[in-house]
Order: structure tokens, then C-alpha cells, then sequence
């Protein structure tokens, strides 16, 4: 019993941080196609228009004392990192220095790009709480759905 | 207006679909009730958000 309730809480741990790292993938796990893909396909879609106008995640200066310090980029940064597959994925790019995207932080269209990529992630984070109150909140059986707002 | 300006209009709109159709798909399990939720709550972000640009244009001349 004790191993089948730790197993239980150790997939649900694994379905929220794979719903962290790709938009909807919780859902589809758990059956739910047609709401998984369409989230899938919305915030990635909205991220890939955010690389397209030439923008990508950008690491931001951590050390408060610093000059280039600056609260907004931190909280950007926080918001992007809700869509955490594609954001990794930008952030490993500019590390190993690949030459796939077209990222230019000179360029005019950089900061709409950026806000494209927060609006993908802040959503994400929606999602992945929608997903753990539908089916992990305290006190619902596995398979259980949430009743309210279903219709 | 410049292209950089429709640009910005255009990402306005598209971005305030993104959120309120994802809070739609989130709340609802049909398609119906998700279309009129995104349209009445598109309207109410994009109607407050020309508000705000209204006032901020009368408050800059």
C-alpha cells in the first residue's frame, strides 16, 4: 500500500515536470488528446512566432549589486522558463553556440520576440496547474477528474 | 503607420487570443462554450487595453 501511494505520487511528480517541459504532454498522458494537443500546439506555436521575429531566452544578471542588474529581464526570464522544453532548448543553443536560430538582440523586433516567449511560458504555467488540480489535487483518486467546470 | 507598428497591433491581438482561448481550453471540455469564452473575454482585454491607450494618448497631448 505504502509503495503503491509512493509510486503514485512519484508519477504524478513526473507528469507535472513533463507538462512543465512540453506544453500538454500531461494531458495527453492522461488521455485527454484533443485538450493536450491543442495547448501543445498553441504555445508552441506562439514560441516558434517568437523565434521567427528573432528572439531567444536569455540567461539574465543574477547578482544584485551588479549594474546590469534589472528586475524586468529576471522576471522574464522566470515567465519564459514556463515553456522549459523550448527554453532549455534556446539556452543550450546559445551555450554549445549551434547556428540553427536567427536570436540578434539588436534587432527591433527582439523585445515583441521576447514577449512572445513569456506570454508561451506564464500560459504554460496555467496549464500545468489546470493539469495537477484536474487530476493530482489532495483528496482525488487517480483517474478522477475535477466535476466543477466541466461541462 | 510603420510596419514595426502593425506588427505590434497584430502581436496585441494575437497574443490576447492566445491567452484567453488557452484559458478557455483549460476551463471548458467543448468547443462551443470555449469559442464564446474567448470572444467575450477577448473583447473585455482588448476593449480595457484601448482604454488604457486612450487615456495615456489624452493624458500625452
Amino acid at each position: 500500500m505504502e509503495l503503491e501511494r509512493k509510486l503514485s505520487v512519484g508519477s504524478g511528480v513526473g507528469l507535472v515536470v513533463g507538462s512543465w517541459l512540453v506544453p500538454g504532454l500531461g494531458f495527453v498522458l492522461r488521455r485527454n488528446y484533443w485538450r493536450g494537443a491543442a495547448v501543445f500546439l498553441i504555445l508552441n506555436g506562439t514560441f516558434l512566432l517568437g523565434l521567427l521575429l528573432h528572439g531567444t531566452v536569455l540567461v539574465p544578471e543574477f547578482r544584485y549589486y551588479s549594474p546590469a542588474f534589472n528586475i524586468v529581464n529576471l522576471l522574464t526570464f522566470i515567465g519564459q522558463l514556463g515553456n522549459a522544453g523550448a527554453s532549455l532548448f534556446c539556452l543550450a543553443h546559445d551555450r554549445l553556440q549551434w547556428d540553427i536560430l536567427r536570436a540578434d538582440e539588436t534587432h527591433p523586433w527582439f523585445d515583441l520576440a521576447a514577449l512572445y516567449l513569456l506570454v508561451s511560458g506564464c500560459m504554460n504555467y496555467f496549464c500545468v496547474g489546470s493539469f495537477y488540480d484536474r487530476y493530482l489535487a489532495a483528496g482525488k483518486t487517480q483517474g478522477e477528474e475535477r466535476a466543477g467546470g466541466e461541462q | 503607420m510603420t510596419l514595426n507598428g502593425w506588427l505590434y497591433v497584430g502581436s496585441c491581438f494575437y497574443l490576447a487570443v492566445v491567452v484567453t482561448l488557452i484559458l478557455g481550453i483549460l476551463e471548458f471540455d467543448e468547443w462551443r462554450p470555449i469559442w464564446r469564452s474567448t470572444v467575450r473575454r477577448w473583447l473585455k482585454l482588448i476593449g480595457a487595453l484601448v482604454a488604457i491607450g486612450v487615456v495615456v494618448q489624452l493624458l500625452s497631448w
